[in-house]
């Protein structure tokens, strides 16, 4: 699965760490999440989108 | 509390230096229980008692880490969670894996390991999956 995380971050000035207080969860979390070594669980994916007040296919999407 | 919970104890930093720990006494305890020979079990005189009883612990067991692993599903944000699941799988086959390995080329020129090798085997497969996950990611 693609996102769009790293870019969004980088738009409003958040570091790692900024973004993973943002979502309650560690920074660890965010860069593999960024990386793409680690694919959100449904719950995330949808704060994440809550967060950038987008919905949630335009943070993520399905393809390569 | 339960903030600080998260945050302390249940990171992945905290868990890197957790598995390192248990990883490493775990390669430094089969090394040394190598000397150990076999352990004979002995047959049991009651075997209906005795496997009523292990059952029984199996139960009260399986709750406990029913409730424990909630727990840690709750505390542990989805990456940490994710990570720790999927290493402990990985480990569950390394073991049975190294298990088979050993009985079929080594074990008739080193002989068989201790239960207590079984264990530090398993402690060290997670610590060696665990890391394995943490580089490579969970999708690895």
């Amino acid at each position: 699965m693609n996102n769009r995380l790293k870019v969004l971050r980088a738009e409003r000035n958040w570091s790692q760490a900024e973004l993973a207080v943002r979502l309650e969860v560690s920074r660890q979390a965010v860069n593999a999440i960024e990386t793409g070594k680690h694919d959100p669980s449904l719950p995330l994916a949808f704060r994440i989108a809550r967060l950038f007040q987008m919905p949630i296919e335009t943070v993520f999407s399905d393809e390569n | 509390m339960a903030a600080w919970i998260r945050k302390t104890l249940y990171s992945p930093v905290a868990f890197d230096a957790l598995f390192a720990l248990g990883g490493t006494l775990a390669f430094a305890g089969m090394v040394l229980d190598m000397r150990h020979a076999y352990p004979a079990i002995e047959s049991a005189t009651q075997p209906l008692a005795k496997g009523g009883s292990l059952i029984a612990v199996l139960l009260a067991a399986t709750l406990l880490a029913v409730a424990s692993t909630r727990f840690d599903q709750k505390m542990a944000d989805d990456f940490l969670f994710h990570t720790l699941t999927k290493s402990a799988f990985v480990a569950m086959f390394i073991v049975l894996f190294t298990a088979v390995g050993w009985h079929i080329l080594l074990e008739q020129k080193f002989g068989m390991f201790s239960s207590n090798v079984a264990i530090a085997i398993l402690a060290a497969a997670w610590a060696v999956s665990w890391f394995y996950t943490r580089v490579r990611g969970t999708l690895a």
